[in-house]
């Protein structure tokens, strides 16, 4: 609580920190908006100013960009189909048939309405909680974890596709692609056909820009001679269309919590708590069948997930000074640049510091809301852009965005390869999302198993005693068999009768 | 016409043979353009941050520029700079450690400590050996006890890298003490990983760097026990060494610079001195000691390779046994 005190006062006595974050919100919008350019790019590029910057200014506009840039991504993927960012994919397959439906305004509106209550979630746990549940995030062993990830896995093959075969056959493909590269635990080269540009693995942002915007951009080009749907957009007052909104408090709750606590899971990411976010909300949904089609949960649950990632992130950051991702990693080397050791007395020793990265996340939510309301009237005339320029400038910015997250022109052969190849897949109606899950999610599961294992001497039934392993084993095989069981039901009945 | 254009063809390799020759010679204006850093990492790592220190106060005719290139733990970068052309405007911001790792451990086709020319070496990091607050341990002599009273179990000692130089000095420090069976040796994929099971008990024991755990021994939360090197360390002097304990274990982490095979002496003589120059600055000192907890240590191109060498040479075996 002190820490929240001292945070504000930073913040009121420096005025260049809030002026800073408001700064970096707008960078990240703009970032998170242009497919390609990505909030981690926005957060990279941004790294070498902040160097000269004082402690409290360069945070603010990090976690400023961060929570702009995750949020951003929502604008194209509404209104073009393109995910803005690659944690958005989720967001095109409701707010796009929301927006072509001649809602592109609520459509919006909900998305950003959504980032805003996941931010704020996650903000107020940070404010709350955050030792409580780094001490969770610590008693996780190995098992855990794995198991944690494995339930993923299995939800989603299970449940993405209408048909579980491709679905499953999506998941494998993610599996093989997330395996190329080192193995950094146990220091082999996997999959790299003795090619050593490979030996990084498979770019993460270069896969999912090739296989959801250039992809996409592909498949709509098929369409271009036929008109667009005409959108046209109704005023816009600052209060989301509750109306529209119906049964969505359950979506914004699952997309929030699933969102903070993933966060606190090193290397799940924004990508995958939407996903699971996505199908979780849809599993509990009374209307389930409007999924897909413009429905302001499915909206809800994705823009609510990948905001309170952020937060979620930020907790074992500040509470032990261990990294959750690449832009917490970047943080962490902001604070030692000042002289600041990150870890478990950062709390006590600077409360200030701890407090400003706290409260600059809260408000940064609130700009990033009021921004993008804001922003609405010039975002929306995208939708009149001519297709035929807005693409090749989409593709542009997709290679510039792709080269320039690792300075390597291997990726833009990566980004262009897996366009193609991902165009294929969904000729087959390969289900891409398990594709994406498998390929985050599968080398998770794979490193945490092999520690686990190592770790306990090879003794596989060592996971049973790990309860929350176990757990999540028992709702996995709940997932992976629930076909089967339904079926096996059925066929009981009917003999029966 | 053929004749013409196999004619032409000739004239244009040639041609393309002597300007490569031409930029063997040494220019004598070097640098006459911005000269890139490769950084294999992510923006915002220790590597990186040195890096960028080290171009503010670097006096040369023209900057430095850094250019973060990740992947696979160091390696890809490595070879970008392998690859490059050795006009020493590409340089590469390394460490030893790493770079013999992926040698001996089969994860790199060339030998890079040996292919790439040493530059030099700026700063020093240690690896250490440390425990938790759940262990009761004080002292390395507290483990060997331990392990005499309880025969049967086993310690977990979290590692970062199955086939790492971190992985092989471990198990040799366990051998020297004669506790090798009594632990299981997890390899982690990188410090965050050993950190946090350290933290959450998941293992008792720990090698990990000093630079990464002065916020954990302030609170508490890492005890640790010896540290890898030659002589005590000047960030924690009250830390024994592991050549005071008797074990000939020294292998220091160091960081520093490395250019292209065939580079000019001249270009890398002027390199090497810019270089020094930034690294003896007491700004400088005050900021790796301060800031990023490593141990300023510069130590010149050929001075570094004959010890990296040596290292090399002792780790190998041990690498064999690792496979």
């Amino acid at each position: 609580m002190e820490a929240i005190i001292l945070g504000f006062q930073t913040l009121f006595s420096h005025p260049s920190v809030g002026l800073f974050m408001v700064f970096g919100v707008f960078f990240g919008i703009i970032f998170g908006a242009i497919p390609g350019l990505t909030a981690t790019l926005g957060v990279m590029l941004m790294i070498p100013f902040t160097f000269t910057m004082t402690a409290a200014q360069g945070l603010a506009i990090l976690v400023g960009i961060y929570v702009g840039g995750i949020s951003g991504g929502l604008i194209t993927a509404t209104l073009i189909n393109i995910p803005g960012t690659p944690s958005s994919i989720v967001t095109c397959w409701d707010g796009y048939p929301m927006a072509k439906s001649g809602k592109p305004g609520e459509a919006l509106a909900i998305g950003v309405f959504a980032s805003l209550a996941g931010g704020t979630f996650s903000a107020v746990a940070l404010f709350t909680i955050a030792p409580q549940l780094s001490k969770v995030a610590l008693m996780l062993g190995n098992w855990d974890l794995f198991a944690v990830c494995f339930m993923g896995l299995c939800i989603v093959a299970a449940m993405t596709s209408t048909d579980i075969i491709k679905g499953l056959l999506g998941t494998l493909i993610g599996l093989l692609l997330g395996t190329v590269g080192m193995d950094l635990v146990l220091g082999v080269n996997r999959l790299t056909f003795g090619f050593r540009q490979l030996q990084g693995g498979l770019q993460a942002t270069a896969l999912m820009m090739s296989l959801f915007a250039i992809r996409e951009i592909m498949d709509q080009v098929v369409h271009l001679s036929s008109t667009r749907p005409k959108m046209t957009l109704k005023k816009i007052s600052f209060w989301p269309p509750f109306k529209e909104m119906r049964g969505c408090l359950k979506a914004l709750g699952i997309g929030s919590l699933f969102g903070t606590l993933i966060g606190i899971l090193p290397g799940i990411g924004q990508n995958a708590s939407t996903i699971l976010a996505y199908n979780q909300t849809k599993a509990v949904s009374k209307r389930p069948e409007f999924f897909g089609k413009g429905n302001p949960e499915g909206i809800c649950a994705s823009e609510s997930s990948n905001n309170a990632v952020n937060g979620g992130a930020l907790i074992p950051l500040v509470t032990l000074g261990i990294p959750g991702d690449m832009v917490t990693a970047a943080l962490i080397g902001g604070l030692m640049i000042q002289g600041l050791q990150p870890g478990p007395l950062l709390f006590t020793t600077n409360a200030d510091i701890v407090g400003t990265i706290m409260v600059v996340y809260f408000l940064a939510n609130i700009v990033m809301y009021i921004m993008e309301l804001g922003l609405m009237k010039a975002i929306i005339k995208i939708i009149e852009v001519k297709l035929s320029l807005l693409f090749p400038a989409v593709i542009l910015f997709c290679v510039l965005g792709v080269f320039a997250l690792n300075n390597r022109v291997f990726e833009v052969g990566i980004l262009i390869a897996f366009s193609v190849i991902g165009y294929i897949l969904n000729q087959f109606e390969i289900d891409l999302v398990s594709i994406i899950l498998g390929f985050i999610l599968g080398p998770l599961v794979e490193k945490y198993f092999k520690i686990a294992l190592i770790s306990e001497e090879g003794r596989l039934s060592s996971i049973f005693e790990y309860p929350v392993a176990t757990i999540c084993l028992a709702i996995s095989c709940v997932f992976l068999f629930f076909p089967l069981i339904v079926k096996g039901i059925k066929h009981f009945r009917t003999k029966k009768a | 016409m053929k004749k013409i254009l196999a004619i032409l063809l000739t004239l244009l390799v040639s041609a393309a043979l002597f300007t490569g020759c031409g930029s063997k010679g040494a220019d004598p204006n070097f640098p006459e353009k911005p000269v890139q850093c490769i950084i294999p990492y992510a923006p915002g790592g220790g590597s990186d941050v040195l890096t960028r220190a080290i171009m503010k106060d670097l006096k040369m005719a023209q900057p430095l520029v850094a250019v973060n290139i990740e992947g696979g733990s160091g390696l890809v970068g490595a070879y970008q700079v392998f690859d490059a052309k050795a006009d020493g405007y590409t340089i590469l911001a390394h460490n030893p450690v790493d770079l013999i790792g992926f040698d001996l451990g089969g994860l790199s086709d060339e030998p890079l400590w040996d292919e790439l020319e040493t530059l030099a070496m700026v700063v020093a990091d240690y690896n250490v050996i440390s425990t938790n607050k759940f262990s009761d341990w004080k002292t390395i002599e507290d483990v060997v006890a331990w392990t005499k009273a309880n025969p049967g179990q086993k310690i977990k000692w979290a590692v970062s890298g199955a086939r790492s130089v971190n992985m092989a000095d471990t198990q040799r420090i366990a051998q020297a003490l004669g506790i090798f069976d009594n632990i299981t040796f997890v390899p982690y994929d990188g410090g965050a990983g050993t950190r946090k099971a350290l933290l959450g008990d998941e293992a008792r024991l720990e090698t990990t760097t000093a630079s990464e755990i002065k916020a954990l021994v302030a609170s508490g939360d890492n005890i640790p026990l010896l540290v890898v090197s030659g002589e005590r360390i000047k960030s924690q002097p009250d830390l024994p060494s592991t050549l005071e304990k008797g074990i000939d274990v020294t292998t220091v982490k160091w960081r520093g610079y490395y250019a292209p095979k065939g580079t000019p002496r001249a270009v890398m003589d002027y390199l090497e001195n810019a270089l020094k120059e930034v690294a003896t600055n007491p700004a400088f000192v005050d900021f790796v000691e301060n800031n990023l907890n490593f141990t300023a240590n510069f130590v010149g191109g050929a001075a570094a390779k004959q010890q990296i060498v040596k290292w090399t040479e002792e780790l190998r075996p041990f690498f064999e046994d690792l496979k």
